[in-house]
C-alpha cells in the first residue's frame, strides 16, 4: 500500500571523493513517521547520507527514493524540496538578520503565504522558547540559540520528513532534553525523522530505530532491542543495573551470583572477585549485575539483598546499553 | 522549547511564490545593504566627489577659464554640458569602482557563512537567488544615480542640456554598473571565495574597460587586412566598453571638461550617436545577462541554461546584423571625426 511505503529507500547509494569513498553503498529503509537514528563514528558518512538525501549532493552511484519518488541528483524535485526539512551540521545564520526576520526568509523562500507565514513564525519562535529574542539580531544571539533558530528553519514549511545532522551538538543539557521532547512531539504529528549523532546514548531514548554506519556503509539496522540481541545473545538480555552497597558486604557477590536470572557483569566499577574492594574500607562497594525479566525481577534482588542484611545504598536501573553495541558492532567490522 | 504553538498545516501545494510576493533573496539583501552604515557613507562621499567636480568645473567655466588662459567661457559655448560632463564623469568612476564590490560576495559570501546549503534546500531556482542579488546591487546603483540628480540639474539651469543628454548619461552609467555588478557575481559563482572573488572581479573590469580600447589601439597601429573583419573587430570592441559609451552619451560634456565649453559646436556629432549608445547599450546588457545566467547555472543547475544559451546566441546574431546595417564609427560617434 502506498501510504504504507518507506518514507526513505536508498540502494546502493554512494558516493566518492576524489579516490576515496565517503559513502560505499548504502541500502537503507527508514519507515514512516518513525525516528530514525544513524550513528557511526566521525568519517562514517552520516552527513554525506543525508546531504545526499536533500539533494544536495549528486551520489557516484546507488538511487534513493523519498516519499515513493526518486530523489537523486538533479531529478531531486521541488516537491520533495517542500517535503523535506534540512539541518546540516555546521551552519551559519545571517547574523544580520533579527530572528523573526530568519524565519520569515525562510518561509518565503518556500513560497508560505502572508497570513501563514506569520502564523507560523510565531508559533516556532515559541516552539524554540526564543518568543522574546525575536527582534534581536540573529548575530547577537549564543550559539546554541542561533543552532534551535537553525532547527526552526527546518521545520518552516512543516515538511513531511526532517533530516537532521547533529541537532544536539552545542546545546545545553537541557536544551537537549527539550530537543528529544520536539523530536517526540514531531513524531506525533506524523514527520519521519532521520537524526544523527556520534553519541549514541543521546539517542537511545528517543530512537525508534537506528541505523549504525561505519565507513561508508550500514554495519547494523533496525529497532534497538534488536541491534542488542543480534549483537551479544547472551549477554545483551536482560538490564543492567548498578548497586551501591554500605560495608559490610562481602556476600553480596556470592549471594548475586546465586539468584536466578542475575550475572555479574565484568567490566563493573569494582573487580567481581573482590580483590579491589577493601572490607575494611569504609568506601562502599560498588558492583555491575544483568536482571533479566521486568520489575518482579529487580524487586526480588533487592528484598535478597534486605533479607541478607546488606544495606542497598544505591540502585540504579542502567538506561540501553547503547555504547556497547555501537562499538562492537564497529570493533566487529573493522576486525572483520 | 514550550509546549508547541507550531501547527501542523499542508504545505503549499506548488514551491511557487505567490503572487505579487517579493522575491525573498532581494528582500534579505535590500535590508542587510541598507541597515548598513557603509551603504550610507559610500553615498555620502560620492556625492561629495560629484558636487565637488561639478563644482571646481564650474568655477573654471565661469570665472578663471579666460584668465588662466585655458580655453574655457572664452569659446562662448554654454556650461550645462561640462558641468553634467563632470557629473556624469564622478558616476561612472563611482559605480565602475563600487559595482563590482556590490555583487563579489554574492555567492562565496554565502558559501564562507556557511548558509549556502540552507539557500539550497530552498526551493528556490539559481535563476531566483541571482536575480536577488543583482537586483538588490542594483537597486542601490539607482540610488546613488538618483542621489545626483540635484547636481545634474544644476546644470539643467546653466543651460545647453536637455532631458535626452540626461537620459543617454543615466543610461550608459547604468548599464556599466549592471554589467560591472553581473561580472561580480560571476567571479563570486565562479571562485567560491570572496577574496579571488574580488581579485577577479576587479581584474574583469578593468579589462572590460581598457582592454577593448588597446585592441583597438592596436588595430589602428598594426591594422587588419580584412575589410568586413575589420569592421566586425572595431564595431565589436568599440561598443563592448563602458568607458566608450559613458563618453559618448556625455560626448560634448566630457571633451568640453578637456577642450572647454562648446569645444564640439558645429561638428556633426550626432550622425549615429544614438545608434552607436543603443547598439552599445544592448551588447551590453547582453553580456551582463550572459554572465548572470552562466551564473545560476552554476548555483543550481536546471533545464533553463541551455535555452538561455539558445536565446542569447540568437539576439547576438540579430544584434550583428543591426552592427553591420548601421555601422557607426566610435571616433565619429564621439565628434572626433571618421578614422
Ligand atoms: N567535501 C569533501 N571533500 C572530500 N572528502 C569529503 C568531503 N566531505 C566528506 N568527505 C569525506 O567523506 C567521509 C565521510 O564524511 P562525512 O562528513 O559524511 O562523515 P560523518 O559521518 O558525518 O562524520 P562526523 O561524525 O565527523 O560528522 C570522510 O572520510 C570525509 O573525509
Ligand atoms: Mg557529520
Amino acid at each position: 500500500m502506498a501510504e504504507r511505503e518507506p518514507a526513505i529507500v536508498t540502494r546502493g547509494l554512494a558516493r566518492r571523493y576524489g579516490e576515496r569513498w565517503a559513502l560505499a553503498g548504502l541500502d537503507l529503509s527508514v519507515p514512516r513517521g518513525l525516528i530514525y537514528g544513524l550513528v557511526g563514528p566521525n568519517g562514517a558518512g552520516k552527513t554525506t547520507t543525508l546531504r545526499l538525501l536533500a539533494g544536495l549532493l549528486e551520489p557516484s552511484a546507488g538511487e534513493a527514493w523519498i516519499l515513493g519518488q526518486p530523489a537523486t541528483g538533479p531529478r531531486h524535485l521541488d516537491r520533495l524540496r517542500q517535503a523535506i526539512g534540512y539541518m546540516p551540521d555546521f551552519s551559519g545564520v545571517y547574523e544580520d538578520m533579527r530572528a523573526w526576520e530568519y524565519l520569515d526568509f525562510y518561509a518565503r523562500c518556500h513560497g508560505l503565504p502572508r497570513s501563514l507565514r506569520r502564523r507560523r513564525v510565531a508559533g516556532l519562535l515559541d516552539l524554540i522558547g526564543l518568543s522574546d529574542r525575536a527582534q534581536d539580531e540573529v548575530g547577537s544571539l549564543s550559539r546554541g540559540m542561533q543552532q534551535r533558530l537553525c532547527l526552526a528553519h527546518a521545520l518552516v514549511h512543516d515538511p513531511a520528513i526532517l533530516l537532521l545532522d547533529e541537532p544536539a551538538a552545542g546545546l545545553d543539557p537541557r536544551a537537549r532534553r527539550e530537543l528529544r521532547a520536539l523530536l517526540r512531539e514531531l513524531r506525533a504529528m506524523g514527520k519521519t525523522i532521520v537524526v544523527s549523532s556520534h553519541v549514541l546514548s543521546e539517542l537511545a531514548e528517543v530512537c525508534d530505530q537506528v541505523g549504525i554506519m561505519e565507513r561508508g556503509r550500514l554495519v547494523a539496522g533496525g529497532a534497538l532491542d534488536a541491534l542488542e540481541r543480534d549483537l551479544d545473545p547472551e549477554r545483551s538480555a536482560g538490564q543492567r543495573v548498578l548497586l551501591e552497597l554500605l560495608p559490610p558486604a562481602e556476600a553480596a557477590q556470592a549471594l548475586l551470583a546465586g539468584l536466578p536470572g542475575v550475572s555479574l557483569e565484568p567490566d563493573g566499577p569494582a573487580a567481581p572477585d573482590g580483590a579491589a574492594h577493601d572490607p575494611e574500607a569504609a568506601e562502599p562497594l560498588r558492583i555491575a549485575i544483568r536482571v533479566e525479566g521486568g520489575a518482579e525481577a529487580h524487586a526480588a534482588v533487592i528484598d535478597a539483598l534486605v533479607a541478607a542484611g546488606i544495606r542497598v545504598a544505591a540502585y540504579q536501573r542502567q538506561e540501553r546499553d547503547l555504547e556497547r553495541v555501537f562499538l562492537g558492532l564497529t570493533r566487529a567490522e573493522v576486525e572483520g | 522549547m514550550s509546549r508547541a504553538a507550531y501547527e501542523a498545516t499542508p504545505p503549499p501545494a506548488s514551491a511557487r511564490r505567490p503572487r505579487g510576493e517579493l522575491n525573498p533573496v532581494l528582500l534579505r539583501e535590500l535590508r542587510a545593504r541598507f541597515r548598513s552604515a557603509r551603504a550610507f557613507s559610500v553615498l555620502t562621499t560620492f556625492l561629495l566627489f560629484a558636487s565637488g567636480l561639478a563644482w571646481a568645473v564650474y568655477a573654471r567655466e565661469a570665472g578663471g577659464g579666460a584668465a588662466s588662459g585655458l580655453p574655457g567661457a572664452a569659446v562662448g559655448g554654454e556650461i550645462g554640458p561640462v558641468v553634467f560632463g563632470a557629473v556624469l564623469l564622478a558616476e561612472l568612476l563611482t559605480l565602475l569602482l563600487v559595482a563590482p564590490g556590490l555583487t563579489m560576495a554574492a555567492i562565496s559570501g554565502e558559501i564562507e557563512r556557511r548558509t549556502y546549503e540552507l539557500l539550497l534546500a530552498t526551493p528556490l531556482s539559481g535563476w531566483t537567488i541571482v536575480r536577488g542579488k543583482l537586483g538588490a546591487a542594483m537597486a542601490y546603483l539607482l540610488l546613488l544615480a538618483s542621489s545626483v540628480l540635484p547636481v545634474a540639474s544644476l546644470a539643467f539651469v546653466l543651460g545647453g542640456l536637455g532631458p535626452l543628454d540626461l537620459l543617454r548619461g543615466q543610461a550608459a552609467v547604468l548599464v556599466a554598473g549592471l554589467l560591472m555588478a553581473s561580472l561580480g557575481l560571476a567571479a563570486s559563482a565562479l571562485l567560491q571565495r570572496t577574496e579571488r572573488a574580488a581579485i577577479l572581479a576587479y581584474l574583469g573590469a578593468a579589462a572590460l574597460c581598457l582592454g577593448p580600447l588597446v585592441a583597438l589601439w592596436l588595430i589602428d597601429a598594426l591594422g587588419l587586412p580584412d575589410p568586413l573583419l575589420r569592421r566586425l573587430a572595431v564595431g565589436v570592441l568599440s561598443r563592448s566598453t563602458p568607458l566608450l559609451s559613458a563618453m559618448v552619451a556625455g560626448r560634448e560634456g566630457i571633451f568640453g571638461l578637456i577642450y572647454g565649453a562648446g569645444a564640439l559646436r558645429g561638428l556633426d556629432a550626432d550622425a549615429g550617436v544614438d545608434a552607436f549608445l543603443l547598439q552599445s547599450l544592448a551588447l551590453q546588457t547582453g553580456l551582463a545577462a550572459a554572465l548572470c545566467a552562466w551564473a545560476a547555472g552554476r548555483v543550481r543547475p536546471s533545464g533553463r541554461e541551455r535555452r538561455w544559451g539558445i536565446g542569447l546566441a540568437g539576439l547576438l546574431l540579430v544584434w550583428l546584423v543591426w552592427l553591420l546595417a548601421v555601422p557607426v564609427d566610435w571616433r565619429l560617434a564621439l565628434g572626433l571625426g571618421g578614422g
